[in-house]
């Protein structure tokens, strides 16, 4: 994930209230159920990070979506491992990492817009080609 | 008592009260979200700071949204706020497919969806699409370089261009666009001191018709670019007694959420009297009677409301039949400029009688990337397919992007051309609004959406299939140099049906008037309300076309009125300088 996506995305997951019960913050949930996957793939990964999930590698993790998209773990898991890669690059490509909330003004340029050539917000822009064959009107029959 | 209470300020639901209250009708709107003061000053640009503004959710955006529960990989897009989800929709105003409709006779007729046909004819239904068109106004849109784009593809793939509105044979076309196209320096400069209203007028290209649309600045309400109901039908209703002899102003309500339909007297005499509904900032409770009431909460939550309401369901067919149109998502990376993320979101369209349509879509950075590459339903593009299927598509790439292939795809916005498609897909009982088991919030239990793509019905698939690999055509025939199909799990921004019309009373819930079997003096006048798919264009001036009908319905049902709109009938239209008076006039 870029780095301007992960305030935003830390807010939204550890709002309480988002998750079912007996969850308290969606964070709590995602933590669970990845954990949960991990244990399939590998019992005991070996890292600096709290999170066994976070201590796999990049071929472990695939393996861990792979097992969860696959539906076998539920299909609760499908909607998740879905939801989880969406939101992350929703979030990423997105201002939301430096976007002031008291302010409503952005504080940087969002890395998701240098990253995909965005000019950035605009009231306006100059691409205005003209009617197809010059027609403006469609016809009733 | 009123005259008339509307639950939903929304696509449907402000079209009812613009047309009553124009009748002198005393006309009660009550609106789960808010009634937006300054939209310039309250929707913000950035797309994350819209998401609180501009969402189903509390009027409070400190508050988290209001849940549902789903069977799939996909929510469903609502809006609260007067507008409902027409603030954040693309303007797209396309009529249905004729063979949509009961009396068709074309030689496509077995393509189409014939079970659950409209209880009508089009031919009915045309006086009421054209009264609509001049209303918003409806305006055949102008190109910008991702509309050539398309275009130049449609061309190639020898799609025959269709000139009308009522559409025969396949075909493409610029979009029929409730936007007002672009006038003075509007598109024509990004210099933000020659954009303002009246140097600007209509579209101003700026990109971001998904945050509601406040352009061009400093323009009155009713000038604004995009025609949500917002700016369109709900300021007529509100000023009816300015502009129209007999017109009454309409009031609404907002912050205002209806937990029950109320009614009284039981079985075949079972009457609707009134709703009882509670403040989102107060949590007060309030009760208002009515001689009629109106439901146009949307798709999902009109079914919910009416569960919630212990209302009659005796053939079972409250909230069944939910049509969502079985989205798909093809991406071309072009080796040239297409503008992906300027202009008005879709402006061109292809259209598949029997089978469906698909059309161009832009958009800013963020949701460009969820909606091109990243939902799937098979998995991550080249290291895991769950799908069990061999795609037929011709796209070159299969499966959701991430990672570095995410990045490369993505590192010029400007150079992508992306296409929706939009099925005709099948009215199947199996999916469904119904209550779900998690916690009820405080306007009671939760919806439970079901439009799982295993539900798809043989035809469904087919007629998805049949347009995504057309539409890869097309990309390809524009140039593309690599075509993307992400398998997207259906993206529930069109949803219809769940609460249908039809003839047949054993699988219908509203007669062919929009009045519900159940309960008289109740009507229904959204998306829930159509009796199936439209045959895949864009549902909300089909809503509009029959809203205005059912409007008439009620006039003459329960008000001793006749009806107003005929082949010859010349609306006045919300651009009209005697609405933009009365708006000023009203402080709106
Ligand atoms: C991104 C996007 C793009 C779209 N583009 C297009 C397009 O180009 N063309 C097109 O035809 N369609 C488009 N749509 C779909 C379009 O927005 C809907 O078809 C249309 O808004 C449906 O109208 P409706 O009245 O059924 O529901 P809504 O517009 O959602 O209105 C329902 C209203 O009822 C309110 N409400 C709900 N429950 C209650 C309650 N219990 N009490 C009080 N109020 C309540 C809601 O807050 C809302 O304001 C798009 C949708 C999305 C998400």
């Amino acid at each position: 994930m870029e780095a301007n996506g992960q305030l935003p995305l830390e807010f939204g997951l550890n709002t309480a209230g988002l998750a079912p019960p007996p969850f308290d913050s969606l964070s709590e949930l995602i933590t669970f159920a990845l954990d949960n996957v991990t244990g399939f793939i590998n019992p005991a990964p070996t890292g600096p990070f709290a999170g066994r999930f976070a201590n796999l590698t990049w071929n472990e993790k695939v393996a861990v979506f792979s097992a969860m998209e696959s539906g076998l773990a539920g299909p609760e898991m499908v909607t998740l491992a879905n939801a989880l890669l969406l939101y992350t690059g929703l979030v990423s490509y997105s201002d939301a990492g430096v976007l002031n909330p008291l302010t409503g003004e952005l504080i940087a340029e969002p890395v998701g817009w240098q990253i995909s050539g965005y000019e950035g917000v605009s009231v306006g822009r100059n691409d205005y080609q003209g009617y197809y064959r010059g027609q403006r009107r469609a016809h009733e029959h | 008592m009123r005259d008339v209470i509307i639950i939903g300020a929304g696509g449907g639901g402000a079209v009812v009260a613009k047309e009553l209250a124009e009748q002198g009708l005393d006309v009660l709107m009550l609106e789960a979200g808010r009634h937006t003061g300054d939209a310039e000053q309250e929707w913000p640009l950035y797309e994350s700071a819209s998401q609180g503004v501009l969402r189903w959710g509390p009027t409070n955006p400190a508050m988290g949204p209001w849940r549902r529960e789903y069977a799939q990989a996909s929510t469903a897009f609502q809006t609260a706020g007067v507008g409902g989800t027409t603030l954040q929709y693309f303007g797209n105003s396309p009529r249905a497919m004729p063979g949509s409709f009961a009396g068709y006779n074309g030689a496509d007729k077995n393509l189409y969806d014939n079970n659950y046909l409209f209880p009508f004819s089009y031919d009915e239904l045309k006086p009421y699409y054209r009264w609509v068109e001049k209303i918003l106004p409806v305006q055949t849109a102008a190109l910008g370089t991702k509309e050539e784009v398309f275009i130049r593809g449609a061309e190639g793939i020898g799609l025959h261009y269709e000139r009308g509105k009522d559409v025969d044979q396949a075909s493409f076309r610029p979009q029929q666009n409730a936007i007002l196209q672009p006038g003075g320096h509007a598109g024509r400069t990004d210099d933000p001191q020659r954009l303002q209203f009246p140097q600007a007028r209509g579209c101003t290209y700026c990109g971001h018709c998904y945050q509601g649309c406040s352009m061009p600045r400093r323009a009155p309400r009713n000038l604004k670019a995009k025609r949500s109901t917002y700016n369109s039908y709900a300021p007529m209703a509100l000023t009816a007694d300015l502009w129209s002899r007999h017109g009454k102003a309409a009031e609404i309500v907002d912050d205002a959420f209806v937990t029950q339909v109320l009614t009284e007297g039981s079985g075949a005499s079972m009457k609707a009297v009134g709703v009882g509904f509670r403040i989102g900032a107060t949590g007060e409770t309030h009760v208002e009677t009515a001689r009629v009431v109106v439901m146009a909460a949307g798709a999902i939550e009109t079914p919910r409301l009416w569960l919630n309401s212990g209302l009659p369901n005796d053939n079972g067919w409250v909230g069944k039949g939910l049509t969502t149109h079985a989205t798909d998502v093809v991406t071309g990376v072009m080796p040239f400029e297409t503008k992906g993320s300027q202009g008005p979101a879709s402006a061109v369209r292809a259209d598949f009688p029997g089978y469906g349509s698909f059309e161009s879509f832009g958009g800013m950075p963020g949701a460009y990337a969820a909606n091109a590459f990243l939902g799937s339903e098979a998995g991550i593009a080249g290291i895991y397919d769950h799908s069990g299927e061999v795609d037929q598509s011709g796209a070159d790439v299969v499966g959701r992007l991430v990672g570095p292939a995410l990045k490369e795809t993505m590192s010029d916005i400007d150079r992508l051309a992306s296409i929706v498609i939009l099925t005709d897909d099948d009215v199947d009982p199996r999916n469904s609004v119904s209550l779900s088991s998690q916690p009820a919030d405080e306007n009671g239990p939760v919806p439970l959406v079901n439009a799982q793509t295993q539900n798809f019905t043989a035809r469904t698939r087919s007629n998805r299939e049949y347009l995504t690999k057309k539409a890869v055509e097309l990309l390809k025939a524009a140039g593309a140099t690599q075509v993307i199909r992400p398998k997207a799990p259906p993206s529930l921004i069109h949803m219809q049906s769940s609460m249908r019309m039809g003839s047949d009373p054993a699988n219908s819930v509203v007669d062919e008037n929009g009045e519900a079997r159940a309960v008289q003096g109740l009507y229904i006048a959204d998306n829930s309300s159509l009796a199936n798919a439209v045959g895949g264009p864009n549902p909300t001036l089909t809503t509009q076309a029959i809203a205005t009908r059912t409007a008439e319905k009620i006039m003459q049902k329960h008000f001793g009125g006749s009806g107003w709109v005929d082949a010859r009938g010349q609306p006045i239209t919300s651009v009209d300088p005697r609405i933009t008076l009365a708006c000023e006039k009203r402080g709106l």
